[in-house]
């Protein structure tokens, strides 16, 4: 019955798998169709976004935060031309014409160096925030820990051995000198 | 005092000899080391001789009243004012002995001229001891004493008619009006009479007999032979009987011409009584005729059931001429035994002094020798009959350490079951036991006797074998107290027995030697004084808990447990809560100095709440109650037993507090360690929003532009 039940659960993950592979073979599948019969703007997207896959490459951080932050602004940066590409129905001439002219390069690289520098800026600010404030609790909790102490004596600190009432054990008991 | 009993079995005699009697002399010499506390701790008084005993009555200590005064107790003039006799005199009782303030409610209520008139007692500051004392007051008109107090053996030739309607008349009067009270005077001789001094005892009165217990302070000749033989304190509750012999004594020693027994000693004179009875022995060789004989022979027998009792006395005084009986002869034997190097041919003689030899005493009984001599030279069934009862319950005696002075006691009463019980160095009778005990305690001497006669079984058998008297109560307050005696712990012990055997016994506690303290009420009002003058270091000692064990148990019963803990904290609240009980349950005054000190030695409570700003709160509550001396309201703040339970609980809840904010400090510090790390995430997250934020929001504006107004 066990080696049923396990052949089963084998069974259905392999199942899973497959839908899985299915699933990703079909969206790849599609994506590959759409960029070849939007050949231009994928020019655009793929010269464009290509500090964001570089970030993303050497992004070794798990939730990927940087590389989110610089292809937001990326993109931002690739935008405008690829609007512009799609306003002319997907001109594949003026999509190669915006990629060979340096400035549209510059304004896409720009707004990625743009995120880069958010991304730099933010855990500069933010990290001294909540390291201040993690300082600010510590202060807080001494001063609580004080009252404690104040209120209820040394003892409640808990490293003096204490009897069920709470009062220090005897030092003396059983102890020759 | 406490361990006396534990140790018994393991110390050597020599080591466990006067070790209750140095026990309570330690213990009254203990406020005495310090003399500055001593002085300090006398009840506060003015600095005249002059005392005010109460509105109407003052007390004058520069005046003594020698004539009046009976050794130790000291008489003084006193003067009365608005409806008191202004004329007074006022007996100051002996701190050693008890005085019989029981009696002093019945005899308050006898009219008797021959008597002196009974005005107020109570306590009294002595200037002279500093201390207290209780003091009876009569009205001073008793006149000349008839023989002076160092002369108890003499004779005042006085003629049988003038005794007889000057002397025998009044007083056979006033000795049936005491016993109509139920109450015997207990000091009837010579000494202790006064007359106008016109005439042979014309105008007699007796003196005062409540200042001390009955016959304490009587001589021992005008005492029959069995009393007699008692230590003076030792010989308990008189009785008619012992009244009328003392009477039929005082009368031959007022009409006999010469003293027969002049240079001999007490033990002597008992002596010659048992050989030749009283009548003989006091007469000598004076001889009287008629209605005196008769009247003295009558009251003169020496076996108190053949003495004359008030109905043959009243019987002769209405004339009736009752024929003399016979004197019963005491039992002797046919041949002397040789004891400890003297004849003995009297039973009771032998068996007074067994007690000064109990070896030889023990060696006579396990040889033969003595039941021999009652067998063959003694014919008396009962002595007989009686012995073979003791040889068979000699096996109830404790063979253990002291067995041969049990012995010899046990078997002196066996011999001679009226005498008193002679048990080591003490002479006592059942019922003067108590007293004897206490006197001897209060006089710094050894009691170790009376304990060992209170632990070991051998009184209770030896006080069945008497023949006098209901001794019921006398046995169940000694079965009582050789339970306390086997427990140790203070409200019990010898404390306890002395306040059970002398019901009339001050509180003897060292912190209140100076004062005379009897009830409970008083007891509060003494330790005002004290803790108004003195910080003493405990209130409730072994005797102050013995005594309010006995007088007031149901108010103090609740408490012992605190009482008896070690615990600091739970003895002070249980002395708190005993006076608290004490004070509300009688309703007294405020105690504020009493108050006072209960604040003082707070401390230990307060430190067992782990809550300072309980301790702050109830600390704040005790410094206003003690300023009151409402002794309750102190008691209520520590009642509540949720009082603790809380504390301890709250101090629980906030130790685990402190462990968590430990722990989340020190998981704060270790991130804080990691100074890239620390924050780097949540800016990245930060960055996150904010480009989506902004490239949305470019997003948006370039295909506006571009869309709608390109």
């Amino acid at each position: 019955m066990a080696k049923k039940k396990k052949s089963k659960q084998k069974n259905k993950k392999n199942n899973k798998r497959k839908k899985l592979g299915i699933k990703l073979m079909l969206f790849l599948f599609i994506l590959v169709i759409c960029m070849i019969l939007f050949l231009p703007s994928t020019f655009v997207v793929v010269i464009g976004m290509l500090p964001t896959l570089v970030i993303y490459i050497f992004d070794k951080s798990e939730n990927k935060n940087k590389s989110f932050t610089v292809g937001a602004m990326n993109f931002s940066g690739v935008f405008p031309y690829l609007i512009e590409v799609w306003k002319q129905s997907g001109s594949m001439d003026l999509a190669l014409g915006y990629l060979q002219d340096p400035v549209t390069i510059i304004v896409m690289y720009s707004a990625a160096a743009l995120g880069y520098g958010i991304d730099w800026l933010s855990r500069l600010f933010i990290s001294s925030v909540v390291k201040e404030k993690a300082k600010m609790r510590i202060k807080r909790i001494q001063s609580q820990k004080e009252d404690l102490i104040k209120r209820w004596g040394q003892k409640v600190d808990g490293t003096i051995p204490l009897d069920r009432e709470g009062f220090p054990l005897e030092k003396d008991m059983g102890s020759k000198d | 005092m406490e361990d006396a009993p534990q140790k018994d079995q393991k110390e050597p005699a020599s080591e466990k000899k006067d070790k209750l009697g140095a026990a309570a002399r330690k213990s009254n010499q203990k406020p005495e080391k310090n003399s500055d506390k001593k002085k300090a701790r006398a009840p506060k008084t003015p600095q005249n001789t002059k005392i005010a005993f109460n509105k109407d009555i003052d007390v004058d200590f520069k005046e003594p009243l020698d004539d009046l005064s009976k050794g130790t107790i000291k008489a003084y003039r006193a003067h009365g004012s608005n409806k008191m006799p202004s004329s007074l005199v006022a007996f100051i009782c002996d701190k050693t002995l008890t005085p019989r303030r029981q009696a002093t409610i019945k005899y308050s209520k006898i009219f008797n001229v021959s008597l002196p008139r009974f005005v107020e007692s109570g306590k009294i500051f002595v200037p002279s001891e500093k201390e207290e004392r209780f003091c009876f007051i009569y009205e001073n008109n008793f006149g000349k004493k008839l023989l002076p107090p160092d002369h108890p053996q003499a004779a005042l030739a006085f003629r049988p008619d003038d005794v007889m309607s000057n002397i025998v008349k009044p007083l056979i009067k006033t000795i049936i009006e005491l016993n109509n009270k139920d109450m015997v005077h207990g000091e009837i001789w010579p000494g202790n009479m006064f007359h106008s001094g016109i005439g042979a005892g014309e105008g007699i009165k007796l003196g005062d007999c409540l200042t001390a217990s009955a016959s304490s302070l009587l001589p021992a000749l005008y005492e029959p032979v069995e009393r007699a033989m008692a230590d003076p304190v030792a010989k308990g509750r008189g009785t008619l009987a012992d009244d009328l012999y003392a009477l039929g004594v005082s009368l031959a020693v007022m009409m006999r011409t010469a003293d027969p027994l002049a240079g001999l000693t007490e033990a002597e004179v008992i002596e010659r009584k048992i050989d030749k009875g009283s009548y003989t022995t006091l007469i000598g060789r004076d001889r009287f005729s008629g209605a005196m004989l008769e009247l003295l022979r009558g009251l003169l027998y020496d076996d108190a059931s053949q003495r004359w009792d008030l109905e043959d006395i009243e019987a002769w005084l209405d004339g009736r001429r009752l024929s003399p009986k016979q004197s019963s002869k005491r039992i002797k034997a046919a041949r002397p035994l040789i004891f400890a190097n003297k004849k003995y041919t009297r039973p009771e003689l032998l068996a007074t002094d067994l007690h000064k030899h109990p070896e030889e005493t023990a060696r006579f009984v396990e040889n033969g020798e003595l039941h021999q001599w009652v067998d063959r030279a003694i014919e008396d069934k009962g002595i007989k009959v009686r012995l073979e009862q003791v040889e068979k319950d000699l096996a109830l005696l404790d063979r253990g350490e002291g067995y041969n002075k049990r012995l010899a006691a046990f078997l002196a009463v066996g011999l001679y079951t009226d005498s008193p019980i002679f048990y080591d160095n003490i002479k006592f009778l059942p019922s003067g036991f108590g007293k004897a005990m206490t006197t001897a305690f209060r006089r710094g001497e050894n009691i170790q006797p009376f304990a060992n006669a209170m632990r070991h079984v051998f009184v209770i058998p030896a006080l069945r074998y008497k023949k006098s008297g209901n001794l019921t109560p006398i046995l169940t307050k000694f079965d009582s107290c050789r339970a306390f005696m086997q427990q140790t712990n203070i409200g019990f012990g010898i404390e306890r027995c002395m306040y059970v055997m002398d019901v009339d016994c001050p509180c003897l506690s060292p912190v209140l030697d100076k004062y005379y303290v009897s009830t409970p009420e008083e007891l509060m009002r003494a330790f005002e004084q004290v803790c108004s003058q003195d910080k003493p270091q405990s209130l409730i000692d072994r005797h102050v808990l013995a005594f309010l064990s006995v007088k007031d148990r149901k108010n103090v019963e609740p408490y012992v447990a605190e009482l008896r803990s070690k615990e600091a904290y739970k003895n002070i609240l249980g002395q708190l809560q005993t006076f608290a009980t004490i004070q509300s349950r009688a309703r007294l005054e405020n105690f504020p100095a009493i108050a006072h000190w209960f604040a003082d030695n707070l401390t230990v409570v307060f430190d067992k709440f782990h809550d300072a700003k309980r301790k702050e709160f109830l600390q704040a509550k005790v410094e206003k109650a003690k300023k009151i001396g409402n002794l309750s309201q102190l008691s209520q703040l520590f009642e509540d037993p949720l009082l603790y339970q809380s504390d301890v609980g709250k101090f629980q809840q906030a130790a685990e507090q402190f462990k968590k904010l430990d722990a989340e400090k020190e998981k704060i510090e270790t991130k804080l360690k990691d100074k890239n790390g620390y924050g780097q995430e949540l800016g990245q997250q930060t960055g996150s929003v904010v480009a989506m934020f902004l490239s949305f929001v470019i997003i948006l504006i370039t295909a506006y532009v571009t869309l709608v107004k390109g």
